[in-house]
């Protein structure tokens, strides 16, 4: 039986602890980043009495790859890989594992704690940054709610991406580097290969949630496929999501994690 | 007395190195020592009892339950990990309510159990400070409150007073006394023979994987008493010295370093040998500047016995 209190309990004190960390720190100003580029950018243009570059323009061309290309993927990698193999690097998982807590409850309590803090360092990065380059129609209805579904799709690409590093994190030793292959590596190169192969990207379905199109690289072949709807993108995201963590369960409940040498 | 433990032909590899071999308990209440050299095995042990490793072959089981993925069972079980493993971004007190938290109790009881724990061990006055500012003792002293909360019926204890000032440890071994005499069992590892033997005379000796002896800590005492011992001793007069010393029956051999600086006597009679060196020693000139026993550890008995 699921014992929702505990998850409570773990996802508080990893909150808590998520949030007092350099790693939340560095990745909170580095979501600020694009903004800074966007006042230094329009500073050197006011000083040298040239046209402010638009606002939206360089949100579309600028804060979207940014953000939906390099760093949800960053930060799914970088905290959803961490949700074991910080406690194993630590060697502080032999408290979550000799507690009375079951493997589901702990890995739930700890991966929505690390959902909720790379959500809330994008959130701040993005919505910062969006109302700053949106500044004069900021309180009109279609802008907020461009606002929002940003903020829904970022949300969901956080949970796609992390759910597939928690699997990588919890099976593999070097979950790092073999995460920086999938979205480095394999989500660039399976956009510009012919056939089905975007398919199999979590990109592929992203693209379709964001009310702002992202710049994608052309096809090869420049065979484009079809992006699936809205509905379908966010639900195979959500099927995919549940399959990950599914798993990562099942192999945290089966696998023995050696935190040192063992003699 | 009921068994608490009972774990039969445990084996562990870690791919072609031997973790355990066969070892095969059966462990009823009160204070267990597990004693062994580094490396010896005990934590592997120690890691199959807490579920945190498999055994190859072999099975443990502990209150007639299996341990693997049972995670229930640590409602009943107390365990204090040998490494020096702490969160970086909490207080002591964080880290401690986190614990008794999971225990599932009420958010009274989870508060007065976590103080409880942490008055045991000394930190009141510094449990808001943040763990990476503790000393090694406090944080050592911290985990080992961390897995007194439960009062559990079984409490496991690996390598507890690593690092731990005389203190504490004294007070530390008196709580573990006053524990089995409430009745609960307390399984102890460690590899320094005194400790051990200032808690329980009931100790497993682990060497190379398995279980060297089992039993009364006098009969390992008995054997290092035989077991030759080469004494080392930096003074004014090495020469001297070992003329009073040779007049007893107790050298076997003797040997003089450093310019005679330093001499080094072997003797089989390790009990009355420091007897007789005190004696001599307080009853000359001679300034004797070092005296150290290279031999006083269970690393070199267990060669000796295994016949190294």
């Amino acid at each position: 039986m699921v014992n929702f209190n505990k998850i409570k309990i773990i996802y508080i004190f990893f909150v808590k602890t998520l949030l007092r960390s350099k790693k939340t720190k560095f990745f909170i100003l580095f979501s600020l980043v694009p903004l800074l580029i966007f006042l230094i950018i329009n500073g050197l243009k006011l000083i040298y009495h040239d046209n402010l570059l638009a606002g939206s323009d360089f949100f579309k061309n600028g804060g979207m790859p940014f953000f939906f290309q390099f760093y949800i993927q960053l930060i799914s990698l970088l905290f959803g890989a961490a949700v074991l193999s910080d406690e194993i690097d630590s060697k502080t998982l032999i408290y979550l594992n000799t507690s009375p807590v079951s493997k589901f409850s702990i890995l739930s309590g700890k991966f929505t704690a690390y959902l909720t803090v790379s959500f809330l360092s994008f959130a701040i990065g993005s919505t910062i940054l969006y109302v700053m380059t949106h500044f004069k129609g900021i309180l009109t209805t279609n802008s907020l709610a461009t606002l929002l579904q940003l903020q829904f799709a970022g949300l969901i690409a956080i949970i796609a991406y992390s759910s597939l590093f928690l699997m990588f994190g919890v099976s593999l030793k070097k979950s790092t580097i073999i995460g920086l292959v999938y979205i480095f590596g394999w989500e660039t190169i399976a956009q510009i290969l012919p056939g089905t192969a975007q398919k199999l990207t979590i990109f592929f379905y992203l693209h379709s949630l964001s009310p702002i199109r992202i710049p994608k690289e052309k096809g090869i072949l420049n065979i484009s496929i079809v992006q699936p709807g809205y509905a379908e993108a966010l639900i195979t995201l959500l099927i995919f999501s549940a399959i990950f963590f599914a798993a990562s369960v099942y192999i945290f409940k089966k696998r023995e994690y050696l935190l040192a040498d063992h003699t | 007395m009921g068994t608490v433990i009972k774990g039969e032909n445990l084996s562990k590899w870690y791919g072609n190195v031997l973790g355990l071999s066969e070892i095969s308990v059966d462990i009823s209440k009160g204070i267990q020592g597990l004693l062994g050299p580094n490396g010896a095995g005990k934590s592997t042990f120690l890691k199959i009892l807490t579920g945190q490793l498999k055994p190859n072959i072999g099975e443990i089981r502990i209150f007639d339950e299996p341990v693997f993925n049972n995670q229930e069972l640590f409602h009943r079980i107390g365990y204090c990990p040998e490494f020096d493993a702490y969160y970086r971004e909490v207080t002591g007190w964080e880290f401690i309510r986190f614990k008794s938290a999971l225990f599932g109790y009420s958010k009274k009881e989870t508060d007065q159990r976590a103080l409880t724990a942490i008055e045991k061990v000394g930190l009141t006055d510094s449990k808001d400070r943040k763990i990476t500012a503790y000393s090694l003792g406090m944080r050592q002293r911290l985990k080992f409150a961390s897995s007194i909360i439960n009062d559990s019926d079984l409490l496991i204890l690996d390598e507890p007073l690593r690092g731990v000032d005389p203190l504490w440890r004294i007070r530390i071994i008196k709580m573990l006394k006053e524990f089995e005499e409430e009745g609960r069992t307390i399984i102890v590892s460690s590899h320094i023979l005194s400790e051990i033997e200032a808690m329980t005379n009931n100790v497993i000796l682990i060497h190379q994987g398995k279980i060297f002896a089992h039993g009364d800590i006098q009969e390992i005492r008995d054997l290092i008493g035989s077991h030759p011992h080469k004494v080392s001793v930096v003074c004014n007069d090495a020469r001297g010295l070992a003329k009073k010393m040779i007049s007893d029956d107790l050298l076997l051999n003797i040997q003089f370093l450093d310019n005679e600086q330093k001499v080094i006597f072997e003797t089989d009679k390790r009990d009355r040998f420091f007897d007789t060196l005190t004696y001599t020693i307080s009853n000359s000139a001679i300034n004797v500047s070092e005296i150290t026993s290279p031999d006083d550890n269970l690393q070199s008995v267990f060669d000796y016995l295994i016949g190294r």
